[in-house]
């Protein structure tokens, strides 16, 4: 883990099968344009290496996922909402760690907020929210 | 390493028109044709649409005296009536015309999923007591079921990049007399 990655509020770790560690702050993969998860896939595809274990964190709130043989993917989520006649506004964002098994993919989800473990179907790219399923919205007043 | 979303749309808060973010606890409010009123005297006639498009802010007072943001009026399925000039095609309507979404990544970062819905009392339910059609521009037709969580518009993927923008319209009619509360949420997952 790099010094500037150590400093950071939020963001992703990973652990290839080289024993090597990366963060998404990592200069290894500051590429162009590139996502650095991207990058590391690609290192860890030419380098003949699997991700082994991959965590997200937020603070000191952090879930991590060994990979088991399944892909790992690193990301994070934003939700913005907006009262149409006031009410709730705000964004909300989150960081994941994705699991993809055969029948689910397993999301690990965590923020300042909390930490969740959601089970979705295989292909759906969008994070679940956990503000959709953890309480009821407020609602926007006449 | 901040991630934002920022929700913009071009009106004139004074000084020129520019695209400026809808504060948090400014609101979307849309009315009946004629001056800005809000409440009563702006009332859309149920089962009319939208003929007034405004941004108040927590007191309802109006923040774009100076300059409205364009009206998109649902005509029909392909068309659009923007800002009272008439019918045209849906698929005319310019980026500066929509309300705009722009999802900020540092570090850079793929979209792999984006979409936009409005709700009422909980996600999973629709806006009691209207109708609210929507598209993101370049659409050839109003996306009809964009009201629940079931009913998700989606906006689709792109590449990695530090910026990524998305621009959407409503139009919104009324079914019955009264007030209508409502939430639009945008989602964004990156990679």
């Amino acid at each position: 883990m790099s010094a500037v990655a150590s400093l950071a509020l939020e963001g992703w770790r990973a652990w290839l099968s080289d024993g090597r560690t990366f963060t998404d702050a990592d200069p290894d993969l500051q590429v162009e344009q590139h996502s650095p998860w991207r990058e590391l896939e690609w290192l860890a595809r030419v380098g003949g290496l699997t991700i082994d274990a991959a965590e997200v964190f937020c603070g000191l709130r952090y879930v991590r996922f060994e990979a088991s043989g399944c892909r790992l993917t690193c990301g994070g989520a934003m939700h913005e909402r907006l009262g149409l006649n006031g009410g709730v506004s705000g964004m909300t964002s989150y960081r994941w760690v994705r699991r993809e098994e055969k029948h689910r993919w397993l999301w690990g989800i965590c923020s300042a907020q909390g930490v969740w473990q959601v089970e979705a179907p295989v292909g759906v790219e969008m994070c679940p929210d956990p503000l959709s399923f953890a309480r009821p919205l407020a609602l926007s007043s006449g | 390493m901040a991630n934002t979303l920022a929700l913009k749309v071009v009106y004139n808060p004074g000084g020129g028109a520019v695209l400026t973010a809808i504060g948090a606890t400014d609101k979307l409010y849309w009315q009946k044709t004629g001056a800005f009123a809000y409440g009563t005297g702006g009332a859309i006639p149920v089962n009319t649409w939208n003929d007034g498009f405004h941004i108040v802010n927590a007191a309802n007072a109006e923040l774009c005296a100076a300059g409205h943001p364009p009206n998109l009026k649902y005509v029909a399925s392909g068309t659009v009536d923007i800002a009272g000039g008439g019918t045209v095609n849906l698929n005319t309507v310019t980026t500066v015309q929509c309300l705009n979404l722009l999802a900020s990544c540092s570090p850079n970062a793929e979209i792999t999923a984006a979409s936009f819905f409005v709700y009422g009392a909980t996600e999973a339910d629709v806006p009691a007591g209207c109708s609210i059609y929507g598209f993101e521009q370049g659409d050839a037709a109003w996306d009809t079921t964009i009201a629940g969580s079931a009913a998700t518009h989606d906006l689709g993927a792109s590449g990695s990049a530090a910026t990524h923008n998305y621009y959407v319209g409503l139009s919104i009619s009324p079914t019955t007399n009264g007030a209508i509360t409502g939430t639009l949420k945008f989602s964004v997952t990156f990679v």
